[in-house]
């Protein structure tokens, strides 16, 4: 693949693909969907880092052969996904056309960009698109119009997932000379600030938002010029990454975490990576490769459907990256299915009791059977709000006042002395199942009843008006924070917002106060004890957008 | 956890597709935890 990116660098792709139309596009994804095979979009390859042992699956290269341009009248244009962005830029100014200028010096194609929702300048490609033609992963075409996708820095949210084949633009009429004029004034600009002629995948870094540009930050750091192996920041523009001749992906990626490293020391933020990884590469790569997955998923609890979905779609995954998976439904008799199926590594997709609570781990465990996910303690720690809570407020997370009911304290009871409004929660459901925010009085017993139906134990605690943010964590990595923006009436979280389409709002950057988004995520991120995979949850209290001051209630987290 | 569950929107945020994040919590699976 270092052919096929700007930096240089990549091992091979097990299949290589250049479709000439939309048809063959469309026809590539239906036969490597039916034959079960990952697939990967392929543009100018200059965001992108792929693995020194390659990607499996297929890469669709589309610059080679989707490359047509068409102008109608009206100031419209219609470019095919592999369309190179200068090229595009030019084409537009000889058509007087004005609006691409500020694309013309990014090294993309225009199906990346619009992945990506590249621009320059103040301008991003989103400003200008009308409409975008996607090919599902069946092979279907589907035109969505640009209100419909939701464009923000550097992201854009597509309502149907697949390649990008073909797009609608438009553009103002103009005078060619001044396009022309504009597009020579950005690139003179652009050389004299960033690495030109040299092999490098552009950004690094994406600009953390509200705060000061990545490239200062690693600048302040003395990142300028800091080498691993052949891997090197441009001593131009300290974002910039370039490879000297030999650099591979682990010295890129070794380069990258120095760098995020010593710019979350100096100002405590974690900078979020432009460029996209194909590979797995930040993990030991494939160690389970050749052996054969059990994917446990279903169940006995509550949350049932919810692990079929997901242990349905990690199962996919793994299909397509090639590994041997057997789908075991955890009821019945599961041990002789495990047995059966003479399982290397166990992929846990369970939700809910006996599969996040520390006993399907305990199980594996004595079967050493390596299993995915937190250990036995944090498991059965996380799956108890009550024994969680006690947990994250010993580490000094604040946390809502509560009062916890079992035994016969459930029988027949009284609401506590901090009064109303109140949330009631069975101690260990996840989902948000049995989970209810209680105004007054009138609301008290049946509340109470309802979380008593799941569990002989039910946390009940003071309500705390404010913003709902989740930290991702994987294998200790702490990812970007989401803000979770409920439609529905009560503003709760609840199953059906969860797991309802068009019912949540997600959004991601947070916009928020740097100094509270930082506690938030230090709080969630880094002060709960080490944990594997998590989904940690807690509210930002007293804010506005703007933020005036924060707490924590952790609502649910699973380390 | 699906495509579009928060953890792979936060994936995707930072430049790991869906396929990669799965691999590497399966690449994190062990004992003894």
């Amino acid at each position: 693949m270092r052919e096929f990116t700007t930096v240089g660098i990549g091992g091979a792709a097990e299949r290589l693909v250049f479709p000439r139309s939309v048809r063959e596009i469309q026809e590539i994804l239906a036969s490597e969907r039916a034959a079960n095979r990952e697939v990967r979009a392929l543009g100018g390859g200059s965001n992108l880092l792929v693995s020194d042992g390659g990607v499996r699956g297929t890469v669709v290269c589309l610059k080679k052969n989707m490359g047509k341009v068409l102008f109608a009248s009206g100031g419209t244009a219609v470019a095919d996904a592999g369309v190179m962005l200068p090229r595009f830029a030019v084409l537009c100014a000889l058509s007087a056309l004005s609006g691409a200028e500020e694309l013309g010096g990014i090294p993309g194609t225009v199906g990346g960009a619009l992945t990506m929702n590249a621009g320059a300048y103040g301008r991003a490609i989103g400003d200008i698109v009308e409409w975008v033609e996607i090919v599902d992963p069946e092979g279907t075409l589907h035109r969505v119009a640009a209100r419909d996708i939701r464009f923000s820095y550097r992201t854009a949210e597509y309502p149907v997932g697949g390649i990008i084949a073909r797009a609608g633009f438009r553009l103002r009429p103009g005078h060619s000379d001044d396009a022309f004029s504009r597009m020579k004034t950005l690139n003179e600009r652009r050389r004299a600030s960033q690495p030109w002629g040299e092999r490098t995948f552009g950004s690094t870094f994406r600009n953390p938002p509200g705060l000061e540009r990545a490239a200062v930050l690693l600048e302040r750091v003395g990142m300028k010029g800091a080498r691993e192996g052949d891997a090197m920041f441009s001593e131009k523009h300290a974002n910039f990454m370039i490879n000297r001749g030999r650099a591979g992906a682990s010295d890129i990626l070794r380069l990258i975490a120095r760098g995020r490293e010593a710019v979350r020391k100096l100002a405590d933020i974690t900078l979020a990576t432009e460029v996209k990884m194909w590979g797995s590469p930040m993990s030991e790569k494939g160690r389970f490769r050749g052996k054969t997955v059990g994917v446990f998923l279903g169940g006995e609890s509550s949350e049932r459907e919810v692990s079929l979905r997901t242990g349905g779609a990690a199962a996919s995954a793994l299909r397509r990256k090639g590994y041997p998976v057997v789908e075991i439904d955890i009821r019945g008799d599961w041990l002789s299915a495990i047995r059966k199926a003479e399982i290397d590594v166990a992929f846990i997709a369970l939700h809910g009791r006996l599969g996040e609570d520390g006993c399907i781990q305990g199980a594996l465990e004595l079967a050493r059977v390596p299993y995915t996910g937190s250990g036995v303690a944090a498991s059965a720690v996380s799956m108890s709000k009550v024994l969680a809570k006690r947990v994250v407020a010993a580490v000094g997370v604040p946390c809502a006042p509560d009062t916890v009911f079992e035994g016969e304290a459930l029988a027949a009871p009284a609401p506590p002395a901090f009064g109303f409004p109140l949330v009631v929660k069975p101690d260990r459901e996840g989902s948000t199942v049995g989970v209810s925010v209680v105004r007054d009085l009138g609301g008290w017993a049946g509340a109470m009843a309802e979380a008593g139906r799941y569990d002989t134990r039910v946390l009940v605690e003071a309500y705390v008006p404010g913003r709902e943010i989740t930290v991702g964590i994987v294998n200790g990595r702490v990812l970007p924070a989401i803000e979770i923006v409920p439609k529905s009436a009560s503003g709760l979280y609840d199953y059906h917002s969860k797991y309802t389409v068009g019912q949540t709002e997600y959004v991601i950057p947070v916009p928020m106060d740097r100094d509270i988004l930082l506690r938030a995520r230090s709080s969630l991120g880094r002060r709960l004890p080490p944990s594997r995979c998590a989904a940690r949850q807690g509210w930002i209290t007293g804010s506005t957008r703007q933020g005036t001051s924060s707490s924590w209630r952790r609502t649910r987290s699973r380390e | 956890m699906t495509e579009t569950s928060l953890l792979p929107k936060a994936a995707r945020f930072d430049g790991v597709s869906f396929e990669d994040l799965v691999e590497e919590i399966l690449d994190d699976a062990g004992l003894t935890k």
